[in-house]
């Protein structure tokens, strides 16, 4: 890694990231200015897309059909495909080069740049393809796109982006390994090596991607009909992979800013840390199959076995999770010395934006993973599977969760590499709090009128379904408002600070994010009472809510 | 525990979770059920029909169950009987779906009978789910395969038949009805 | 305390063989699932690679100054 500078008079927890973060090669901070750059466009863009979707859902805007399914389509790609993998890509490269010891820069960076290139080309083919015709959603759906204008395009646009991840994946293996050749570093840290196992994992994901949309633009593009092989299960295997990369990498920034706010890291071996993030490539394959639960060629055994599979995903999310909450408890005990079950919590640096993040972030997960935990159940097929359910659970992970983490850590990566100080603070540590009402609000009324049968991907129903649909929407629709303007307002912040934050060296630049500085307690002296109760409670309440709505299902005719 | 042994506790703790997903399978909490549009029960598959050969039966039972009077489709006494082991109704309902519409678009049927809907989709995904005060059935049509689906409506009145899976550029209008009397 | 040498190599080859017993399972379902065993292929191909890859740089990586083990580096103090 490159040479640190004198860290004498940086006294806040974050100062050795941001020494670390600002000493990369210029290089390198060239390419992950790009991949932030496009990273925060394409949020921006996406969002404006979902602010049109949730006015239409919401009865307060009527788009003609063909439109509405356009910008819907627009939307997923844009959030989806784009958004997370450029940020996802600009994360985990800053994780590889500042966690890495020995690593002056990245290894085949132009392998790294034509990825990028090759993302970019995606991502703009995919803008056009829609407006071409390709109206079928960020799925694809075929054999729906037979014959349609753009189709093959659209698909195009997928394989590009596939071949982009390949690209740029690389790069992210190779120069963790290239620090052990060099004999740099014997073991990496926890956090090269969850970047490294992500890394790896969207290298085998990409293969998938190139499998099912390579296959699919040779179909379209030699004039589709009949199929010879089955699109919807190939995009899923892929698809599922998709799901876990963002979430790996979500956990990784929980674990990387909680050290950056707090000064705290794991009080755990590297070890455990690193058999938790193994988990999440463990648990992939055998859970995959609880996409397909309406499928009616997959068996009831066959989903009874998926069912009980599918548990296991939760597992390697709250193990990171109690590894992060038991080390910041413990660690505050003793830095702080406060009594009682709740008070050490009130010495957390909330005014933190990025720590306001990725708090906000766990909450929205709470709910994420109860709802998850519903969704997996076999039984609830019949009644929640494409209804909007789906999507209104989804959104607590990929906004709440995912999305505002990612943004946490932007907070810091982009003041650093631009050398200006985050714009307002106080009111981007706010805008978490504001986005969780969004998503409860979209999340909740979104699963309520799922489960009285509304249907997903269904923008304006011209058909009477239960009376209370279309005041749920409407409640939808407000929550996905709300969502949107403070999504924007994260844009806007982020891109006045790169424009136009005030100017500050090494060591001040992130000076303005307030953080606590904590020095790790001792294994053997770990007093964290509330994290284990925690624990306990999640999992009773993850256990009972399952088993509470299995009561709630009502007398469907079949 | 020593720091080396973390993570082999760590993982027997996460693997403990199993303790409670044996019962909770055993319980029933997971169990598909028979006749939830699954091909496992034999009832359908890929490959059992060609969706020509569906609509042309599709049309016929339309043509003998055409009431003229009521002006709808009426659905026949269901007839379930035992073979091999299989309880099956030799009078199914057969609907077919496609862009954008149902045939048979409205269908009458008794309250309190089970009937066995026998569905499949004419060209691309579709849904053929219900509306009803208590949610809806969702159920999900498949390119190439047969579904079928046992219904029984306790409560007369009418039900919308709808697609929930996005079909193209009239699928906010694809819709049914169902006549419960 | 520090992790032991081999550590990384060790948890990449174990996903491997866990893909590995994945993708001998599915083989014992009846289930048709285009692209699924090839993709399982793939995937524990990879990781088995990776490891090796690891396990090579492990060995072969000179020891003249080998840093203080088990940190991150952004939090050295």
């Amino acid at each position: 890694m490159a040479e640190q500078g004198d860290d004498s008079t940086i006294e806040h927890a974050s100062g050795r990231f941001e020494a670390s973060l600002s000493s990369l090669a210029e290089e390198d901070r060239r390419l992950l200015k790009a991949f932030v750059l496009v990273s925060i466009f394409t949020l921006g863009l996406g969002v404006l897309y979902a602010l049109l979707l949730v006015l239409v859902k919401g009865g307060f805007l009527s788009l003609e059909s063909t439109l509405a399914y356009t910008i819907l389509t627009l939307h997923g790609t844009t959030v989806f495909y784009y958004w997370l993998y450029f940020v996802q890509v600009a994360v985990v490269m800053v994780f590889v080069l500042v966690y890495t010891d020995g690593v002056d820069e990245l290894v085949w960076r132009n392998l790294a740049w034509a990825g990028f290139g090759l993302m970019s080309a995606g991502f703009l083919i995919d803008q056009i393809a829609p407006w071409m015709g390709a109206v079928i959603t960020y799925t694809g759906l075929a054999p729906l796109s037979d014959g349609m204008p753009g189709a093959d395009w659209f698909y195009v646009g997928y394989v590009l982006l596939g071949l982009g991840l390949l690209c740029v994946s690389i790069p992210c293996i190779a120069t963790p390994i290239k620090a052990k050749l060099d004999g740099k570093v014997e073991s990496w840290s926890s956090i090269t090596f969850a970047a490294t196992l992500w890394a790896a994992l969207l290298t085998v994901t990409s293969f998938a991607a190139l499998n099912v949309f390579g296959r699919t633009a040779l179909w379209a593009l030699e004039g589709g009909g009949p199929m010879d092989f089955d699109y919807m299960i190939a995009y899923h295997v892929m698809f599922h992979n998709m799901h876990y990369l963002p979430l790996l990498s979500t956990v990784l920034v929980w674990y990387a800013l909680a050290e950056v706010t707090t000064g705290v890291k794991s009080i755990f071996s590297d070890r455990l840390s690193k058999v938790f993030f193994a988990f999440y490539l463990v648990v992939l394959p055998p859970t995959f199959l609880y996409h397909m639960f309406l499928d009616p060629t997959i068996s009831a055994l066959m989903k009874t076995v998926a069912s009980t599979l599918a548990m296991f995903i939760s597992i390697p999310t709250i193990m990171v999770f109690v590894i992060i909450l038991v080390s910041l408890e413990a660690s505050a005990r003793v830095s702080e010395g406060r009594q009682g079950l709740f008070a050490w919590m009130r010495d957390l640096p909330w005014g933190n934006p990025a720590f306001s993040s990725i708090a906000a972030a766990c909450v929205c997960a709470a709910a994420g993973g109860v709802l998850a935990n519903i969704l997996i159940q076999v039984k609830f097929a019949a009644l929640l599977s494409d209804t909007f359910a789906i999507p209104a659970y989804f959104h607590f992970f990929t906004v709440g969760t995912i999305s505002l983490t990612f943004i946490g850590l932007l907070m810091y990566v982009i003041p650093i590499l631009y050398g200006r100080q985050l714009w307002n603070p106080k009111l981007m540590a706010q805008l978490p709090w504001a986005l969780t009402v969004g998503v409860y609000l979209f999340g909740v009324s979104g699963i309520a009128a799922g489960y009285l049968g509304s249907p997903r991907r269904t923008l304006a129903p011209e058909y009477d379904l239960h009376a209370s649909i279309p005041l749920l929407n409407a409640l939808v629709g407000l929550g996905g408002i709300i969502m949107a303007i403070v999504l924007l307002l994260f844009v806007y912040g982020l891109v006045r600070t790169l424009r136009s934050g005030e100017e500050a060296g090494v060591g001040e630049v992130t000076a303005n994010l307030p953080t606590v500085r904590w020095e790790p307690a001792e294994p053997g002296a770990v007093k964290a009472p509330t994290a284990t109760i925690v624990m306990f409670v999640a999992l009773a309440a993850l256990f009972a809510l399952t088993w509470l709505t299995f009561s709630m299902v009502g007398d469907l005719p079949g | 525990m020593s720091r080396s042994s973390e993570p082999l506790g760590a993982v027997l703790t996460s693997l403990s979770l199993l303790l409670l997903i044996i019962p909770w399978s055993l319980g029933g909490a997971y169990t598909a059920e028979e006749g939830a549009g699954d091909a496992h029960a034999g009832h359908g598959g890929p490959g059992e029909m060609s969706a020509g050969q569906f609509m042309a039966i599709t049309i016929l039972f339309e043509e003998n169950n055409w009431d003229a009077d009521a002006g709808i489709v009426v659905a026949p006494d269901p007839g379930w009987m035992v073979m091999g082991g299989e309880r099956m109704s030799m009078n199914p309902v057969y609907l077919a779906a496609y862009q954008w519409g149902y045939s048979p678009a409205e269908i009458q049927l008794e309250a309190g009978v089970e009937y066995q809907f026998r569905m499949m989709t004419m060209d691309v995904y579709h849904g053929a789910s219900v509306s009803t005060d208590s949610g809806s059935q969702m159920v999900r049509l498949i390119p190439g395969v047969v579904i079928e689906q046992r219904l029984t409506f306790d409560e007369p009145g009418e039900y919308t038949l709808y697609c929930s899976y996005y079909c193209g550029e009239q699928h906010n209008g694809m819709s049914g009805k169902i006549v419960v009397v | 305390m520090a992790d032991d040498k081999g550590d990384d190599a060790k948890i990449f080859l174990s996903i491997g063989v866990v893909w590995i017993v994945c993708t001998i399972g599915l083989s014992f379902t009846s289930m048709e699932m285009f692209g699924v065993r090839e993709a399982w292929i793939v995937g524990f191909s990879f990781f088995l690679l990776v490891a090796a890859g690891i396990w090579r740089a492990d060995s072969r990586g000179k020891k003249d100054s080998p840093p203080e083990q088990g940190t991150d580096s952004a939090s050295e103090e």
